[in-house]
This record gives structure tokens, C-alpha cells and sequence, in this order.
């Protein structure tokens, strides 16, 4: 079935960040977002996850728009924002049990999304003391743990080292042969490569691009 | 459900308990009642009346004394060497008062009472008239009047009625046997319960007042620390419509741990009444709280608003709710905030079951203005 | 130093960034706070004690001697300026209560007068004064009519000792007659008790009126919750960011006192606010402090020059609070904590003499009493060494203490 984002607007104190944005895409495609810093790619996710509401536009899955049904884009998401939304007081465990039963949460620790992002190493460690890259995935761990069919990811590496770049590539990639679909807002290369589909968010005008591994004209499209 | 409830209740108040300074103020609160309490029991008093007597060893002096000595807790007596003292004392404002009670107060008073003519007998030296001043010159008059009548009396069945012949024995024999013990008058709430039966003084009175105004802060910190989680993005994952309660349940916890040191501090301070009447009235409150802070933090929508409106709504709490005094005048605006229904709850039904009416109004105001909030920033 | 002078200037654009917005919201405090403070002391307590107590009476009054005796309070007695006693129904004076028409009820009895005249006083009058628990009112009202039960149990004792005599003396002849001359004669002698004092009037002198006493509460009751207000300066600080201060050779002391500067230069325009808003409101007639003798605006803004040393002070006080704890949300709630318990034991809300001698050493000598007696001195016109010192000591401890809190930071990391 198709997901289909259509003509979605949203202005900020005049300005037009986004501008009559579309795009279509099918289980198990990544959809990359590029653009420079401000542009509007964080709104964007931020629209679809419905967190922030649009101006006018529809955002289209099984025929049923995400953006007016609640309850089905509850089901049907998994946002990780850039920002960590984590209960900084509380250790990785707690925070997953916020949202999830107890043993949900044991079997994915045993074979399951949990082991695949590595949480189980840092269970028990208070989020305050945990490092990005372990925030990051914990992040992702709360929200794919719902088994969501859309995945909406604001830089998922940003500043994160090599390993846990790693972790997380691995993950997405068995995500998406499992039939997910993500969308992505991302600077990195390396995501881009993971990427189905390219689109530059300029201006407030969302433009495919096809990358050919050329950063200097991707650049010069940026 | 309700296993999934109590779980989200014990995770975040484990993270409540790591906010250090939460804790902190949730300890201070019952240490400082206690401590209020201790230092109610010292002497102190609304007013301070400094204190010379030109004869103490007096017999009629001495009954005075005694007399006056009931009225500690309400008087603060200050004894002075000598009578410039005690005037000194009141025009340096270390005493609000002075009475000079003279050595031969006996040949004045029965001179009053032979001679049918009030005159003063005892010097009272003031800064200004007013209210409360009138009140501890009752006192006085009180501690005189026992003598004053006995002397009255005499004279009345010696002189007037002829009987001089009387033995002073058996006149004092007959008005002691008539004497009656207690006050005619008996204070009560209006629930008939005797106000007599809860041992507290003025000092300890405000307390209640001020842990209500503490608990209603609490529910402002709950409504801050949402709005923080809200911005942070950590309840993205629930549907707006079903935010309002998320809200709920944040706060729920935060005032349920409130209600908790309420009632523990009301103990302490020495205020408590009856165990069921004083959670049922709690429990209330904080439900009164909640949907008022919610209601506030909707109006506010962001954190440095919100900020300001909670400095105006607790001294307005202070103010307007009977906390330190109760004005008349301004009962009207009291009815808006919460802790005016719970002070007056403990004793009172009609405002036990006012509180739960206004806490209805006050969530269906919250889910008005959500939905309203909703539909205004829909496409 | 030169570090530091351009450090104190990126804080004082900050602060000139969030100024119209500090003003606004103190605006906003200030005049809420003016209408509290009115409503008050003109519409509450200070109308309140020149309007009477309204006590509602409940119960059968037709009895000659009940009807007399209220009739005789109302008339003749001192009291009559003070309180208005109303006859209605049960429901009615509970309504009223309700209301706020009444300010306490009392409920007669039958059989009051049957049971006073026998001497049994098994029939108490009951009376309500407080819908809450007792508070400060209450207290003064058991003490009056405790007062006034034992005028009447005196009085009555007398009268059948009396009686007594006269009967066991054989002259019963006269008995009716001394009765009703002893009565009346008592009667007499109560109503006129206030006799018995001769009361001198010093006058205030160097005092504080009720109001100014309470306009210096209100105005430090401002500076030391302003820390609220203020917080924008304090929120979404980088944690990095003390670091790599000092990295860059900007150290704890130039930080902190870089900020603090800031931050009571806010302090000030927001003192200078509220004192442009009293003297509007003074000038325009909404109150007047008797201790000026007219000479108010000049009074005003000298009194207001010499707050600013009390509002470095707080300043300092908040500044550390912001320091020691993470999270505005903490440092908010503790501000609020520690303001207003301090100011209640330093006399803001009771005066001072309400309290155990204990209480008052305790309180003189918190932050908030220090200041209290220095705004004292202040709406007098007299300068104390001791409060200037005082406020002196306090804002240079909590800045020392401040600094030690950000160099503890900083070696944290």
C-alpha cells in the first residue's frame, strides 16, 4: 500500500517553511530528507509525527489520513525526534517499562529490536550518565518497540561515533527488510546510502534528488 | 489498566524522588511545621503588655496576676521594675501596652464602689487607640471585675440594703458558693463539633493555610515539569486528545505525594482533626488542584508564563483564602482558588461538596479549551 | 579583567534582550499585587475595622430580660460601635454566614434565662465565628466572650449571694427591691467598665502606621519572589558553557560577577518600575504613608534609592539559588519556599511581637528580617549601621557562596 504526503503547508510568523510538500512511498522504502540547517526538515517530521499540525495537506496511509486520525498514527509511527525524549532520572529500563509490559520488553532484549540496538549493555544505567550515542538508541528502542510500520528519524547519528553509527545502520536496514517504511531527515552521507528515494527540502519546496555519491554538487544543490 | 497505571505511578515517582530539590522541599515542609510547633509552645502572645505592679505582694494584686496568667497564649506579659519602664516600653514599640497596676489598687476600687462613681484605677499607657487594644483592656477589666462586683456587693448589702452587721465571712461564704465554673458561652464549628477540643494557638493557626498554598505550588512545579517533558518531546507518542491525561497523571502523582506530607505536617503542626474527615478533604483538594493547574497551564500554554502566573495565583492564595486572616469583603474572588474551599472543608460539608463542584467545573473548563486549543490549530 | 568587562557586557545585552519583557510581567505583578494589597487593607482588614461585626442571633430572644440585655449592648454599651447583633432563623444565618453578611452566629437556647436565674448554666450559648478552623479571629472572640460570661456569672453570683443574706437575715421584706436595684446597679456598672482604666495616648511617634509597615512587606515581598519573574535569564543556560568560560580565561569570580551585575542592573529598572507605579498611585490619591508628612515623592524616591542595596542583596540570594540548584523548575519552587517561610518569620505577613522571643532573635536575623529592618529605617528617613551592615554581610556571603557553587561546577565538568 502506498503512503502518500500531499501538499502540506505550515508558515511560521510569515515565513513559508513548508510549501505545498508532497512525496509517495512503499513499505520498505527509506525516504531521505536533505536540506541545510533551518530548512524545515525537523518540522516536517515533526508534522507527520503529530506533534506540531500543518496549515493545509494530507498525509495518507491505507487511504486513511495520519494526520486527522489519532489513534491510528499512535499505531502506525515511530517518531525519534532530534532531541532525546527520555525521563533523564530514570535508567534505560524504566524508561522502556514507561510505555511497555515488562516481558514485551524482556523478549526484544532477547532476540529482538532491543538486543539488535545493544540496550542491554547499559540497562540499568540512569540516562544522565549515558553517553549519545547510548541515549540515541534507547531513543529508537522506545520507539520501534510498538512494531510501527513508519519509522520518522531527525538525524539519527548526529555526533555519534562509528560503532553505534553502526548499530543503528544494521537495524534500519533489517527495519526496512522487514517491510518498515522510514523516513529520514539527515546531513549523513553514510544514511543517504541506506536511502531509497532523496528529496532537498529548499525553500519550503521538497525536490527529488537522486544521488550518485557527488557531495560537491549535492552540495551545490543544498 | 490499572497494573499499567500503577506501574506509570511508581516509575515517575521514582523520578520525582531523583529531583533533588523536590525532595528537599518535601522534607523541609514537615521539619519546619514541627518546628513552628515547638516554638508555639514558648510564651508569646498577639499583643505585648508590659507589666508593673507597685505592690505584687498584695493580696488583691496577686489574684489579678493569677487572673491574667490564663490569658497567656493570647497576652504577652512583660514584667517591668518600674512604671517609666514600662511606659518607655511602649513608646519604643517593644510593648504595644503598659498597665501600672498601683499599690493600694484595694482603697481605689472600694472607693469606686462606695462612691458610686467610675474612676480609673489602674494606668493604661497606649501609642494609638484601636481595635486590639480595646480587646486586652477587656481583659483587664475582666481581671478586675471579680474583686470590683465582690466589693460592690458588699458595699450594696452593708450600706444600701442596711445589714452592716453581716460577718465578712459569711458574705464571702455566699458569693463563692454562687460562683459558677465555665463560660456561658461555648464555641463551635458548624458542623457542632467544639472548637475547644483542638488545642492549638494563634501561632499554629496559619499552618494549614500555608501547607494549602504549598500543596497548590506543588501542582504549579507538576504543571512546569509537563511542560518541560511536553517540549522535550516525551509524550509524542500519545495522541493529543489523550494528553489532557497524561497531564493528569503527572500531576496525580506529584499531588498524591503532597497529600501525603499535607497530612503528615497537619499532624505535626498540631492542627489535625479526625483521620477520615482529614483525608477525604485532602484527597478532595488535590483534585481541586489539579484541574485548576492544568486549567492555568492550558490558558499559559508556555513555561515563563506560567512562571508568572503562579507568583500572582499563591500571593493571591495568601491574600484572598482565610491563610493568615479572613476578610469578608473578599470572599468572592477566594472562590476561584482552591485552598479557600479546603480551609473551610475541615468543619464545614457545604464547602466539601463546593470543592467537588467547582473541581467539575474546573476539568470540563480544561477539556473545553483543549479541544478549542485542538481545533484552532488544526489545517 | 578585560575578559571579564566583556563578559559583564554579552550579559547586560542579554538582559537588555529580555528587559521589555521583565518590565511587562512586573508591570503585570505589580499592579496585581497593588490590587491585592488594596483590596486588603482598604476593602478587608482596614474597612473591616471600621465596619461592625455583624453576629446573627438564633433562638427565642422574646424574654424580657434576653430582649433587654441585647437591647442594652446595642444601646448603651461601648460595644454597640463594634458589633450589630441581628435576630434570624437558623437557615438564614447560615446562609448569610455562607455569604460573608454575617460574621458569626449565636445560638440561644430555650431556656437560657430560666437556667442562668436558677444558677444551673447547663445551657450554654453556642456560637460560630469561623467556617475553617480557628484562626486569630476565633481566638479573640472566645477570649471577649469568655470575657463577657464572666460579667454575667459575677454579676449573678453577686445577686444571689445577696439574696441569700438577705433571706438568711430575715429580710425578705425588701428582697424583690434590692434584687431589682442590685441588677440595675450592676448593669450600670458594666456598661460603664472601660472606667476603670485610665488610658494615656503617647501617639505614634517614631513608629510605622499599619500601612507603611505593610508597604514595606509588600515591596520586599516583590524583590525577594522577583528571582520568579526573572528566571528567563537563568533558563536553557548550556551546562558546557561555564567551562568553556574559564577556558578562555574567563574565571568563576568574572563569571559570576559578570552575571550578578547583569542581572541587579535588571533588578534595579524593575525597583525603578515599581516605584514610578507608587508614585502614580500615590499621586493620584489611592494611599498616602503618613511618616512623609506630604513630602511624598521626594520621600518615595529616596526611600527607593536606598532599596537598592536590600535588592543586591536578594539578587544574590536568588543568583545562589540558581546556582545551587539544576532545573528552573527546582530553583523556582525553592525560591518560592525559602521566600516566603523567611518573610513569614520575619515579620512580612505578622508583625514580629506576634511571635515567641525565640522566633523574633531567629528572624531578625534571617536575610528578610535584616532587610526589614533596614526598609524600616529607610520609610523613616534614618540610616542603621547594623541593617546596612547586615544586608552588606548577606549579599557579599551569598556571592562568595555563589562563586564557590560555579567554581564547583566547573571542576565538575
Amino acid at each position: 500500500m502506498e503512503i502518500e504526503l500531499t501538499g502540506l503547508y505550515k508558515s511560521y510568523k510569515r515565513k513559508q517553511v513548508l510549501d505545498k510538500v508532497s512525496l509517495t512511498a512503499n513499505p520498505g522504502d527509506c525516504v531521505g530528507i536533505l536540506g541545510g540547517n533551518g530548512c524545515g526538515k525537523s518540522t516536517l517530521l515533526s508534522i507527520l509525527a503529530g506533534v506540531q499540525k500543518a496549515d493545509a495537506g494530507s498525509f495518507l496511509y491505507q487511504r486513511e489520513d495520519l494526520l486527522r486520525n489519532g489513534k491510528l498514527r499512535s499505531e502506525v509511527l515511530g517518531y525519534v525526534p532530534q532531541g532525546n525524549p527520555l525521563m533523564e532520572e530514570l535508567n534505560a529500563w524504566d524508561n522502556l517499562r514507561l510505555w511497555y509490559d515488562g516481558g514485551a520488553i524482556r523478549r526484544e532484549l532477547e532476540g529482538g529490536v532491543l538486543e539488535m540496538l545493544g540496550i542491554g549493555a547499559f540497562l540499568k544505567t540512569p540516562v544522565h550518565k549515558m553517553s549519545g550515542g547510548m541515549k540515541k538508541r534507547l531513543s529508537i528502542g522506545c520507539a520501534v518497540m510498538a512494531n510501527p510500520k513508519i519509522l520518522l528519524l531527525d538525524e539519527p547519528s548526529a555526533a555519534l561515533d562509528i560503532i553505534c553509527k553502526e548499530h543503528i545502520y544494521q537495524y534500519l536496514a533489517g527495519y526496512k527488510a522487514q517491510g518498515g517504511t522510514i523516513f529520514l531527515a539527515t546531513h549523513d552521507i553514510q544514511e543517504l546510502e541506506l536511502c531509497d528515494q532523496c528529496y532537498i527540502l529548499k525553500e519550503g519546496r521538497l525536490m527529488p534528488y537522486s544521488y550518485d555519491g557527488d557531495i560537491h554538487r549535492l552540495a551545490g544543490e543544498l | 489498566m490499572i497494573r499499567k497505571m500503577g506501574i506509570r505511578y511508581i516509575l515517575l515517582n521514582k523520578r520525582l524522588f531523583r529531583k533533588y530539590s523536590f525532595l528537599l522541599i518535601l522534607c523541609l515542609v514537615p521539619l519546619l511545621v514541627a518546628g513552628m510547633r515547638l516554638a508555639a509552645q514558648e510564651e508569646s502572645g498577639l499583643m505585648r503588655v508590659a507589666l508593673y505592679v507597685e505592690d505584687p505582694g498584695e493580696e488583691l494584686t496577686a489574684g489579678i496576676l493569677e487572673k491574667l496568667a490564663d490569658r497567656r497564649g493570647v497576652l504577652h506579659f512583660i514584667r517591668c521594675s518600674s512604671a517609666q519602664e514600662a511606659r518607655d516600653m511602649v513608646a519604643e514599640f517593644q510593648a504595644d501596652a503598659a498597665w501600672i497596676i498601683p499599690g493600694d489598687l484595694q482603697e481605689k476600687l472600694q472607693n469606686v464602689a462606695r462612691n458610686r462613681r467610675m474612676e480609673g484605677v489602674v494606668t493604661v499607657v497606649e501609642r494609638e487607640d484601636n481595635v486590639f487594644l480595646a480587646f486586652t483592656r477587656e481583659i483587664l477589666n475582666n481581671a478586675l471585675y471579680p474583686a470590683f462586683s465582690y466589693m460592690v456587693t458588699e458595699d450594696f448589702i452593708l450600706q444600701e440594703v442596711g445589714l452592716s452587721d453581716v460577718p465578712a465571712r459569711e458574705l464571702r461564704q455566699a458569693y463563692e458558693k454562687w460562683l459558677v465554673e465555665g463560660s456561658l458561652f461555648q464555641q463551635v464549628y458548624l458542623d457542632g463539633s467544639y472548637m475547644e477540643e483542638e488545642e492549638y494557638n494563634y501561632l499554629q493557626a496559619p499552618l494549614r493555610g500555608l501547607l494549602a498554598v504549598w500543596l497548590a505550588l506543588c501542582g504549579f512545579a507538576a504543571s512546569l515539569y509537563f511542560m518541560e517533558d511536553e517540549r522535550k518531546g516525551m509524550f509524542d507518542r500519545i495522541p493529543v486528545s489523550r494528553r489532557l491525561w497524561a497531564a493528569y497523571g503527572v500531576h496525580g502523582v506529584m499531588l498524591l505525594d503532597g497529600v501525603i506530607v499535607l497530612l503528615v505536617a497537619c499532624y505535626l503542626a498540631g492542627v489535625y482533626t479526625v483521620w477520615f474527615r482529614e483525608l477525604i478533604c485532602a484527597l478532595v483538594f488535590a483534585g481541586c488542584v489539579l484541574a485548576f493547574c492544568n486549567l492555568i497551564r492550558l490558558l499559559c500554554r508556555i513555561p515563563e508564563r506560567l512562571g508568572t502566573c503562579i507568583m500572582i495565583l499563591v500571593l493571591a492564595m495568601l491574600v484572598l483564602c482565610p491563610v493568615f486572616v479572613s476578610v469578608g469583603n473578599l470572599r468572592l474572588l477566594g472562590h476561584l482558588l482552591p485552598p479557600f474551599y479546603y480551609l473551610q472543608s475541615i468543619h464545614s460539608d457545604y464547602y466539601l461538596w463546593g470543592m467537588a463542584g467547582y473541581t467539575g467545573i474546573l476539568l470540563v473548563l480544561c477539556k473545553a479549551l483543549q479541544i478549542w486549543q485542538g481545533r484552532r490549530a488544526q489545517p | 579583567m578585560k575578559k571579564g568587562y566583556a563578559y559583564f557586557c554579552v550579559q547586560m545585552k542579554r538582559g537588555r534582550k529580555v528587559l521589555p519583557r521583565h518590565l511587562l510581567v512586573n508591570l503585570l505583578v505589580c499592579v496585581c499585587m497593588g490590587v491585592l494589597a488594596f483590596l486588603f487593607l482598604e476593602r478587608g482588614i482596614l474597612s473591616e475595622g471600621r465596619q461592625k461585626y455583624r453576629i446573627g442571633i438564633v433562638g427565642n430572644v422574646t424574654d424580657t430580660y434576653l430582649g433587654f440585655g441585647i437591647s442594652a449592648l446595642q444601646s448603651l454599651d461601648d460595644s454597640r460601635y463594634v458589633i450589630d447583633l441581628v435576630e434570624m432563623s437558623g437557615k438564614e444565618a447560615e446562609q448569610a454566614f455562607h455569604r460573608g453578611e454575617l460574621n458569626g452566629i449565636a445560638y440561644v437556647p430555650d431556656g437560657l434565662v430560666a437556667a442562668v436565674e436558677s444558677g444551673a448554666n447547663d445551657k450554654p450559648i453556642t456560637y460560630v465565628v469561623s467556617e475553617g478552623q480557628k484562626g486569630i479571629a476565633s481566638i479573640v472572640m472566645q477570649e471577649i466572650v469568655d470575657v463577657a460570661s464572666d460579667l454575667v456569672t459575677r454579676s449573678q453570683s453577686a445577686i444571689f449571694a445577696m439574696q441569700e443574706i438577705l433571706v438568711a437575715h430575715d429580710r425578705r421584706d425588701i428582697l424583690l427591691k434590692a434584687t431589682e436595684d442590685l441588677n440595675l446597679y450592676l448593669i450600670e456598672l458594666v456598661l460603664s467598665r472601660s472606667g476603670l482604666c485610665e488610658v494615656e495616648e503617647l501617639g505614634m511617634a517614631d513608629g510605622l502606621s499599619v500601612i507603611t509597615y505593610y508597604l514595606g512587606s509588600i515591596l520586599l515581598l516583590f524583590l525577594l519572589l522577583c528571582g520568579i519573574n526573572n528566571c528567563l535569564l537563568f533558563t536553557r543556560r548550556a551546562r558546557e558553557l561555564p567551562g568553556f568560560l574559564a577556558a578562555k580565561g574567563i574565571g568563576c569570580l568574572g563569571q559570576t560577577m559578570g552575571e550578578y551585575l547583569a542581572y541587579v542592573f535588571l533588578l534595579g529598572i524593575c525597583l525603578l518600575e515599581v516605584l514610578g507605579l507608587l508614585a502614580l498611585a500615590m499621586g493620584n490619591g489611592a494611599f498616602s504613608v503618613p511618616e512623609w508628612h506630604y513630602q511624598e515623592t521626594e520621600a518615595l524616591w529616596r526611600f527607593g534609592m536606598s532599596m537598592l542595596p536590600v535588592a543586591a542583596m536578594f539578587g544574590a540570594m536568588q543568583f545562589l539559588l540558581y546556582e545551587l540548584v539544576e532545573g528552573v523548575v527546582g530553583s523556582m519552587l525553592l525560591q518560592f519556599v525559602c521566600g516566603i517561610s523567611m518573610g513569614y518569620l520575619s515579620g512580612f505577613f505578622y508583625p514580629q511581637g506576634f511571635f515567641p522571643d525565640t522566633i523574633q532573635h531567629i528572624g531578625r536575623l534571617l536575610p528578610t528580617g535584616v532587610a526589614l529592618g533596614y526598609t524600616h529605617s529607610s520609610l523613616l528617613g534614618e540610616f542603621s549601621w547594623a541593617a546596612t551592615g547586615g544586608v552588606v554581610l548577606y549579599g557579599a556571603a551569598f556571592l562568595a557562596l555563589a562563586v564557590a557553587a560555579r567554581s564547583y561546577r566547573i571542576r565538575r565538568g
